[in-house]
């Protein structure tokens, strides 16, 4: 899978649009997270983004990490969530370099989470809040 | 010591209260106003208040469900009279500019001008630092226990290792020492090339952006693509439509479910916020987020008054019907510990084979649902006694 541009997938996910574009501009400009790219999650039909957060430096490798937006109003399952979980199982992404809407440069990781991703709930002022979704049972960090 | 301690709280007692004025002085208009320009006002001159026009453009972007605003005084306008609506790059008021300015400047040189996100993030960092060491410490303080009582199972276990609370932290004073570290130096101006583009807008949710058109007549909305003017008429279809393509003229339909409960709060005078944060429909104010934290946490339980709207519905509305005692438990023990009280807006739809399809067409509408709060606290008997 190569390069997608949010607005190529905004177009193909006209339902997801709004959160996409919104959850986008928060990482990319507030969050100040590196790297950030639209991924297809076809499996699953869902748009997502990876792009690694700015404390990723320690480790001294980028690692992508998975972010999939949603609406408040969007209703969730347990099936939904092992939807996405095997989508990103079956994620291809090209190690490519491209300029994304900024016209900056932005390459994808070569290396991104597939145990968990962070679920970007997102309403209606642009109010957004995150949560970290494992696949499977985690022990809770002290 | 005592005459130092006592100069040192007088002095923090009067910037608290300096400070109390000057957000009473820059947030004291409770809304957008537009006086109207006409001879009675020319005649009286200077003896009524100045002509005030707060107008302000806004796009209607239906894919987020929003009304954007891009200009950066008309921003302010509407934070600044009714904390309407959230910058979309920042945690409430449009500061992204400011930010990344700051930012930019301390790349140059050092800087120390904190904005509302930055300091956040300076307190959190700090809690966090106290937690693991109180956690350390708690540890250590088990661990030293479990010694002493293999030794000398008999006699209570001597412990000597202190676990610090926030009291004993400083926690405020650690912040305050971070803040004044080192000289303050006068940060360099950035070129208009270095100068970066502003790219947040002021968001605001459908139901804000109609209150302010609709009550205050200072929200002019056009179309984001065309640039063509919404009238107000078409505004109130086009929310409704918004929400729900297929049905927009039903009864129930989303955007007119959070609209009447938005518009009776905003009525009673509360500043409403959204509540997804502690997972809940809206947020009550008394003045505004920059004066006290909210109280109130208000959550939206739609009620049928004809069940057979409520088969027929094609919307899934939440919080319609029974609720379990474990989703109370969760909602209350979530607000009560950040220090807000739960609130239970029932809102009755009426039945829709009551309302007329041009009723629905306009927001009179709105005049036939009913809005009735309950209270929700948790009663600990051993506790609440006096």
């Amino acid at each position: 899978m190569s390069h997608i541009s949010v607005a190529t997938l905004a177009n193909k996910y006209p339902s997801n649009a709004g959160d996409l574009t919104q959850v986008y501009n928060d990482l990319h400009l507030a969050q100040r997270w590196r790297n950030v790219i639209a991924i297809d999650l076809d499996a699953a039909k869902r748009p997502a983004l990876m792009g690694v957060k700015p404390d990723n430096e320690e480790h001294g490798v980028d690692v992508g990490t998975i972010v999939v937006p949603c609406s408040l109003s969007d209703h969730l399952s347990l099936n939904w969530i092992k939807d996405i979980f095997r989508a990103i199982e079956l994620l291809k992404v090209e190690s490519t370099s491209a300029t994304d809407s900024q016209n900056e440069q932005v390459s994808c990781p070569s290396e991104w989470h597939r145990t968990f991703i962070y679920l970007a709930i997102t309403s209606q002022d642009s109010s957004q809040v995150y949560y970290k979704l494992s696949d499977g049972i985690v022990k809770p960090q002290m | 010591m005592q005459p130092n301690k006592a100069t040192e709280s007088s002095l923090v007692q009067k910037g608290q209260r300096q400070a109390r004025l000057e957000n009473e002085r820059i947030y004291g208009q409770p809304l957008p106003r537009r006086t109207p320009k006409n001879w009675l006002f020319e005649l009286l001159g200077s003896w009524y208040p100045q002509d005030t026009d707060d107008t302000v453009i806004g796009v209607l972007d239906a894919p987020s469900r929003s009304v954007w605003v891009f200009d950066q005084e008309q921003q302010m306008t509407l934070w600044r009279k009714g904390f309407f609506g959230k910058g979309n790059l920042s945690r409430s008021e449009p500061t992204w500019l400011k930010r990344e300015i700051n930012r930019l400047q301390v790349e140059k040189k050092g800087g120390k001008e904190l904005t509302a996100e930055e300091l956040t993030a300076k307190r959190r960092m700090i809690r966090k630092q106290f937690k693991q060491q109180r956690a350390e410490a708690v540890a250590a303080a088990e661990a030293e226990a479990e010694v002493s009582f293999a030794s000398n199972p008999n006699s209570a276990p001597v412990i000597t290792t202190v676990i610090p609370s926030t009291q004993t932290a400083g926690l405020n004073q650690q912040l305050q020492a971070i803040l004044s570290a080192g000289d303050v130096e006068a940060l360099p101006d950035l070129t208009i090339e270095e100068t970066p583009d502003n790219m947040e807008h002021l968001q605001l949710s459908l139901a804000e952006a109609f209150f302010v058109a609709w009550t205050t007549g200072c929200l002019i909305i056009r179309e984001h693509d065309s640039g063509e003017l919404i009238t107000l008429p078409d505004l109130w279809l086009r929310c409704q439509k918004i929400h729900s393509p297929t049905w927009p003229n039903r009864i129930d339909n989303p955007f007119l479910i959070q609209y009447v409960a938005y518009h009776h709060f905003r009525s009673l005078g509360w500043v409403v916020k959204s509540g997804i944060k502690f997972c809940v429909d809206y947020l009550l104010y008394k003045k505004g987020p920059v004066f006290h934290h909210a109280e109130f946490a208000v959550v939206v339980v739609p009620s049928y008054e004809d069940p057979e709207d409520l088969q027929t519905s094609p919307y899934n509305l939440p919080n319609v019907g029974p609720m379990s005692w474990q989703w109370f438990s969760t909602l209350n023990r979530a607000n009560s510990q950040v220090m807000k009280t739960l609130v239970l807006a029932h809102i009755t739809i009426p039945a829709s084979k009551s309302i007329s399809s041009s009723l629905l067409e306009t927001p009179k509408v709105i005049s036939k649902f009913n809005v009735r709060e309950i209270v929700i606290r948790r009663f600990v008997a051993a506790r609440m006694r006096d």
